[in-house]
């Protein structure tokens, strides 16, 4: 599938505006990219945070948080609105034990076997990297070249059916993880049959 | 006990019952291991009186996956569909994915000896269980999406919780194979092993348990998980 990428920088929380209000037009672009130059993610209020979590839970669009600046524990707690998360070489996490809503986040979504210690410290993109909390780091001197670099090797070759239906299955993963609920239907089962049907269609012809 | 199916042999010995999949060299697995496997968990290892089940796969490989092709026919041959909703499942296909999870809630300590190729569906299988014991060398993940599918066996769902949402679903989309060493970076595996010593390491954890076990349950196997390996390890 095309990538059609947009990135927005995230400088104040004014920048999030258009996702709030609705008033963001993803148009052709599949792929969302959020650069927070500032930790102003973390600070959201729970319905300007639900707003967004509609536009970027939408299964036809690939949601990636990129995070280029200081940020507390309290993003851990929203990150989980993003597919994939890339760390800028500058980047480091004010980790603090203490934070339980952001040690239970960090520990059921995103980095389910790391341990991250008892001390509270500043955590470098090397050290956050180590414990498997994002899926890699972009290097300064590279950095919108690598970012469009990882965004092709992930989809390439990849269908919007299929997109939409990994996506669709981790969403509901994510929902019920949060709700504590169990998954009472799989999204997994309906996805997988049809693609099968959809392939075997493409095979035939 | 012994019994020996087309594709699978399911065994118990000395209180560990174990599951082989017995369709060497590699281990594919066709329309009927998928049966198999459902019949084996629901028969025999669900109802087990031995003190855990071990899953592996015989010669060098666990499991290099679904037999795509024929997977494909016979799926779309027991499907139906009607505007967009599908409507009628395989019974075997949804029977297997009950089992598998039926095994992954199972009380006694359900482990994984991996060698060689852990792939696909394979994968999947070894996700059902609570503790993946790895040997180096080994390559894993879930390819699905390079033939236009995805993970099928509740692999989305597994992966997400052992390695993190992250990661996951990078691996899901991308549909790339990992070596050992990274999936135990990424929580993926339990225990890295030495080549051809899983089974042994695995028979070890169980009896390790046992000797432990008045309250092992899956959400805190990894306490007698890293007791196991400061005794083996260190």
């Amino acid at each position: 599938m095309d990538n059609h990428m947009l990135i927005c920088q995230i400088r104040t929380e004014r920048d999030l505006e258009p996702f709030i209000s609705g008033a963001i037009e993803t148009g052709e672009h599949n792929i969302i990219i959020l650069q927070l130059k500032e930790d102003c993610f973390s600070d959201l209020s729970g319905s300007d945070f639900l707003e967004i979590k509609k536009v970027l839970f939408n299964p036809y669009i690939i949601s990636v948080l990129v995070i280029d600046c200081e940020f507390s524990m309290s993003l851990c707690e929203k990150m989980y609105v993003f597919d994939l998360c890339f760390l800028s070489e500058d980047c480091a996490m004010r980790y603090d034990p203490k934070h339980l809503r952001g040690v239970y986040f960090l520990q059921l979504l995103f980095a389910p076997k790391a341990s991250f210690g008892k001390e509270a410290r500043i955590m470098n993109c090397e050290e956050l990297i180590n414990h498997g909390f994002a899926n890699a780091m972009l290097r300064n001197e590279s950095f919108y070249k690598d970012l469009e670099t990882e965004m092709v090797n992930l989809t390439l070759e990849r269908t919007r059916e299929q997109l939409h239906g990994i996506k669709s299955c981790m969403n509901a993963y994510k929902d019920c993880c949060l709700s504590g609920k169990t998954l009472t239907t799989d999204p997994e089962t309906s996805y997988f049959c049809k693609l099968a049907l959809i392939k075997t269609e493409e095979d035939t012809k | 006990m012994t019994h020996k199916f087309k594709t699978i042999i399911y065994e118990e010995s000395e209180g560990i019952a174990y599951i082989c999949i017995n369709m060497p060299p590699a281990n594919k697995m066709q329309s009927q291991f998928l049966l198999e496997i459902s019949k084996v968990i629901e028969e025999y290892a669900l109802t087990t009186s031995a003190s855990g089940i071990i899953i592996y796969g015989s010669g060098r490989h666990f499991s290099s996956g679904a037999d795509v092709g024929e997977l494909l026919d016979f799926i779309s041959s027991h499907t139906s569909v009607e505007d967009g909703l599908v409507t009628h499942y395989p019974e075997w296909y949804v029977e297997c994915k009950k089992s598998f999870r039926k095994l992954f809630h199972m009380e006694i300590p359900v482990v994984s000896a991996i060698g060689g190729f852990c792939i696909g569906s394979g994968f999947e299988l070894a996700l059902s269980s609570h503790i993946r014991i790895c040997e180096s060398g080994a390559r894993l993940g879930l390819p699905e999406s390079t033939f236009g599918l995805l993970p099928g066996v509740n692999g989305n769902q597994r992966l997400s919780e052992e390695a993190g949402f992250f990661h996951a679903y990078e691996m899901i989309v991308k549909g790339s194979l990992i070596d050992s060493q990274e999936a135990d970076k990424l929580g993926m595996v339990d225990l890295l092993v030495p080549r051809k010593s899983s089974l042994d390491y695995a028979k070890k954890l169980i009896a390790f348990i046992k000797e432990h076990r008045c309250d092992y349950n899956f959400a805190n196997r990894f306490r007698f998980l890293d007791g196991f390996k400061e005794y083996y390890f260190t």
